[in-house]
């Protein structure tokens, strides 16, 4: 069978597209000899790359998803309504894991403890009342929380 | 190129489009969904539940809107941005998989599984599977053949088991499966071609497969002949490992109104060039034609009916909106005749290229390079605040009228992976 592994497909993958080649321009940093400088930058040699909060933020793209807080019930643990969280669905929940729990339809942010064997939701929010789940209700777990961002000013 | 025996795998998602719409929305698990075309305008996805009204693909809206307020149907808008973004992530897994995948449609895609180290495929494929479940949310069935006849053959069958997955290697199982799979469900076996085997006492794919290839052709073409072959096992339909959508570009609408008017036509047909030249740059391609096409609509009778096409050249293969503009504007300017009440026009290109390598040399080509700044800068804007945010003039009619043209999305759900301001919530 005639069949060519995807890597190495020649084009379009190795061409580089005028638009991008400008916005690469805008996201690099633009350090380095230009025709009419003189001398080179002493700094040259340590140009690195910018840093990229995606690389802290999410480990896994392709399983990672954003959603927005609009509840009080993690206040305890500082998340707060209007804050954004990032969601990991290929991450295992663990014991002491805040994870995005969907009950009874209804997508919400819990505390998950293991008591001697079995799985706990609670909230993290002292004011609240205990959270408890009323037998027969669909709980299941949509994925593991790994980050908040908040934003303070724009 | 191998010595192994040709094994393909085709998984796609169940329900696609309403499957994404599930991930965001735990309630819509407990009711029958449905996804309506561009312009709301049929059916183009349903839940095992909507099939189980009678609500069959491409239905017209009209006539299923009672039954779906009935049985308290969840009803929504086509959200390319939504499905995009999750077939993208699906085919990420599938990457981890196999470096063979061939990205086939939105939501299908084969997989040479013949050179992977893999002993048990049955158990690669489970593993390929609940892995996209629980990354994406998506539930897929995955089947495997040695063509891709077989591999969709296989993967149609796969729906009804709940594994999901079937492996019809084994050509003793193949026969057996086929045996009793309808002709209709074949790819490849339309309407017509049905009718023709069903004349001849042929409804099984098991039949149509011990049927004479030289039959098969003089009743369907070369096509038939093929789908013969592949179905005794015989790959005569190649895995393209580069997406096909690549390989020709088309942007195209129906109109919310009729057009009778040549200046809104250009208007709207200068849109569709904005977003290729958006489609082109985005893939690092470019292209050297243009084919507008125009046409009023079948639906309508009584009007006097219209359909026109015709190709413009670039003299230089291009991925600049204005130019592509320019070239698609052309083609109105020649294809306009008055007096019709056009429901829908699209622009198509074929054969695209990679764009011209910018000189980048003390003297160089400004044009160029101001031309793909200019671009560069518009698909920033529009991405990073929304599409046509920032469009090309020609594109802009009043305000009141630029509305028309663009799909109608009165039940589209959130884009909930690509929009800050649309993601989903929870508490």
């Amino acid at each position: 069978m005639n069949f060519t592994p995807k890597k190495l497909v020649p084009f379009p993958a190795l061409t580089v597209p005028t638009a991008v080649w400008a916005r690469l321009a805008v996201k690099i940093p633009l350090v380095g000899q230009s025709v009419h400088a003189g001398f080179p930058s002493p700094a040259d040699d340590f140009i690195e790359e910018m840093i990229d909060l995606n690389q802290v933020l999410v480990a896994n793209p392709t399983a990672t998803f954003l959603w927005r807080v609009v509840g009080d019930c993690m206040v305890d643990v500082k998340i707060f309504s209007g804050d954004v969280v990032v969601v990991d669905r290929s991450m295992s929940p663990k014991h002491r894991s805040i994870v995005l729990a969907i009950i009874d339809a209804e997508p919400t942010l819990k505390r998950l403890n293991r008591r001697g064997g079995v799985m706990v939701l609670h909230n993290e929010n002292a004011k609240l009342p205990t959270f408890t789940i009323a037998e027969g209700t669909d709980v299941s777990i949509w994925g593991v929380v790994t980050a908040t961002i908040r934003q303070l000013a724009k | 190129m191998s010595d192994l025996p040709p094994a393909l795998a085709l998984i796609d998602g169940n329900s696609f489009y309403c499957s994404c719409e599930r991930v965001f929305d735990a309630k819509l698990e407990r009711r029958p969904v449905i996804v309506l075309s561009n312009n709301d305008g049929c059916a183009v996805a349903r839940t095992a539940e909507a099939k189980a009204l009678g609500i069959k693909m491409g239905q017209p809206m009209f006539q299923i809107r009672d039954l779906c307020r009935d049985n308290n149907v969840a009803v929504f808008s086509s959200n390319y941005a939504l499905y995009g973004d999750m077939s993208r992530r699906m085919n990420a897994v599938y990457d981890r998989f196999s470096p063979y995948v061939e990205i086939y449609s939105i939501d299908e895609s084969f997989i040479d599984v013949s050179r992977l180290p893999v002993k048990d495929r049955t158990a690669w494929a489970s593993d390929l599977r609940s892995t996209t479940r629980q990354w994406t949310g998506i539930p897929t069935c995955v089947g495997i053949g040695p063509t891709k006849t077989l591999a969709k053959l296989a993967n149609k069958a796969a729906k009804k088991l709940s594994s999901g997955v079937l492996d019809l290697s084994d050509e003793s199982m193949r026969a057996e499966v086929m045996a009793t799979f309808p002709i209709a469900d074949v790819w490849g076996i339309g309407p017509a071609s049905q009718a023709k085997l069903a004349h001849l006492g042929i409804e099984y794919a098991g039949q149509l497969a011990a049927t004479d290839p030289k039959l098969a052709r003089q009743l369907m073409t070369v096509v038939g002949e093929r789908i013969i072959h592949e179905l005794n096992g015989r790959p005569s339909i190649a895995l393209e490992t580069v997406a096909p959508q690549r390989k020709g570009c088309a942007v195209t609408r129906s109109f919310g109104e009729r057009i009778t008017s040549k200046g809104e036509m250009e208007q709207a047909v200068a849109g569709y060039a904005t977003r290729l030249g958006e489609k082109l740059r985005r893939h690092g391609l470019a292209t050297d034609h243009v084919t507008v096409f125009m046409h009023t609509s079948q639906f309508n009778r009584d009007d006097p009916q219209r359909s026109v096409s015709m190709t413009v050249d670039i003299p230089e293969a291009t991925n600049d909106s204005l130019q592509l503009i320019k070239a698609a504007k052309r083609g109105v300017d020649t294809l306009w005749k008055s007096g019709f009440r056009y429901s829908k026009a699209g622009i198509i290109t074929q054969d695209l290229v990679p764009p011209p390598i910018p000189q980048r040399a003390l003297f160089d080509n400004l044009d160029h390079e101001r031309a793909a700044k200019v671009m560069a800068a518009m698909d920033e804007a529009n991405r990073r605040w929304g599409r046509a945010t920032v469009v090309p003039a020609a594109t802009m009619g009043g305000p009141a009228k630029a509305q028309t043209f663009s799909t109608k999305f009165d039940m589209r759900s959130p884009r909930f992976t690509t929009r800050w301001d649309e993601l989903p919530e929870c508490r």
